[in-house]
């Protein structure tokens, strides 16, 4: 839940997702559920030689199963409240 | 033909009344005519595409195939060549044949690409276009399949999290209890603290003097020692 919790605040913002089959994609969070499912808005992909056709992309839903990993913007990581909430899932997990 | 099932299209026959043939307990949710299938850059023509609570049907007078949403790694709206430019939902398909974890793990790419290399299939991509006849449909399919996908969350998933109301990890009252250790700020201390009230304390003398006692004791001293030893 504290990824689904904190991938929530991220909306809004530029991040990128890559994902497991390697296709990694940039684009606005548009929103997320609580099963890691991703929509992107205005997109690019990052490995654009491997798949030239997703150039013309505009808004994708990626499911969260085949989500590797997501990049993160800098400016949005409050590491003392990731911190924090961590300690707390891990308690009370 | 064979491109389609090859990226795992499932081959259908329409049912008698010339709709989807379907399991019990399945519904038509919605019904999109004239959209063109393009699978695995194999154009199929202009069909029927109808929605049900797991899977997505395409009939056509020549052909069908059906796909599991859960099969549907990523959709998304856009407009490619192999579209012939027009604006299309792509759609990308899990290219294990039953991996238990969708893509499968990191180990299992590099068989993967053995089994392509052999199979002499390594250009195929597992990718379907639909592109309506009326674009102005292509918001509400772009809808229709994230709703499909939100129906049908991962089989592991669902294993894990059984009784869970739409997979909540919490519920009300764990978390409530969690805030309100959280803002007491009681927990960690007392927890780490434990059954030894002395944990945290100074610790006795410095390196130093311990030193110094185990000298003593390594002396032949008898003297027991004030930490209990080491």
């Amino acid at each position: 839940m504290l990824f689904y919790s904190y991938f929530k605040t991220l909306v809004g913002k530029e991040v990128t997702v890559e994902l497991k089959n390697d296709l990694a994609i940039t684009g606005t969070l548009h929103s997320v559920d609580q099963y890691l499912n991703i929509k992107l808005n205005n997109i690019r992909v990052v490995n654009e030689q491997k798949y030239p056709h997703m150039l013309s992309v505009r808004a994708c839903f990626v499911r969260g199963s085949v989500v590797r990993f997501i990049l993160l913007p800098p400016g949005s990581v409050d590491v003392e409240l990731l911190h924090d909430a961590t300690r707390r899932e891990a308690r009370g997990g | 033909m064979a491109a389609a099932e090859l990226i795992g299209l499932e081959p259908v026959q329409a049912a008698a009344g010339g709709g989807p043939p379907l399991d019990e307990e399945e519904s038509v949710i919605a019904t999109f005519e004239r959209v063109q299938l393009v699978a695995a850059a194999q154009d199929l023509g202009e069909g029927t595409l109808f929605i049900t609570e797991w899977r997505v049907f395409w009939l056509a007078a020549a052909a069908g195939y059906s796909v599991d949403f859960a099969a549907i790694v990523m959709h998304a709206v856009a407009s490619d060549d192999e579209s012939f430019g027009k604006p299309c939902l792509y759609c990308q398909l899990d290219s294990e044949e039953e991996g238990e974890g969708g893509l499968g793990g990191s180990g299992s790419g590099s068989e993967e690409e053995e089994a392509e290399g052999e199979g002499g299939q390594a250009d195929v991509l597992p990718e379907l276009r639909l592109i309506p006849a009326d674009a102005a449909q292509l918001d509400d399919l772009f809808q229709a399949f994230c709703e499909g996908a939100e129906r049908n969350p991962d089989w592991s998933e669902d294993e894990e999290e059984e009784g869970g109301a739409g997979g909540v990890f919490f519920d009300e009252d764990e978390v409530l209890a969690g805030a309100a250790a959280a803002s007491l700020g009681v927990g960690d201390v007392e927890e780490l603290v434990g059954q030894d009230p002395g944990r945290f304390e100074d610790a006795e003398g410095d390196e130093f003097e311990e030193f110094g006692q185990r000298r003593r004791a390594a002396a032949g001293g008898r003297e027991r020692q004030p930490n209990g030893g080491c």
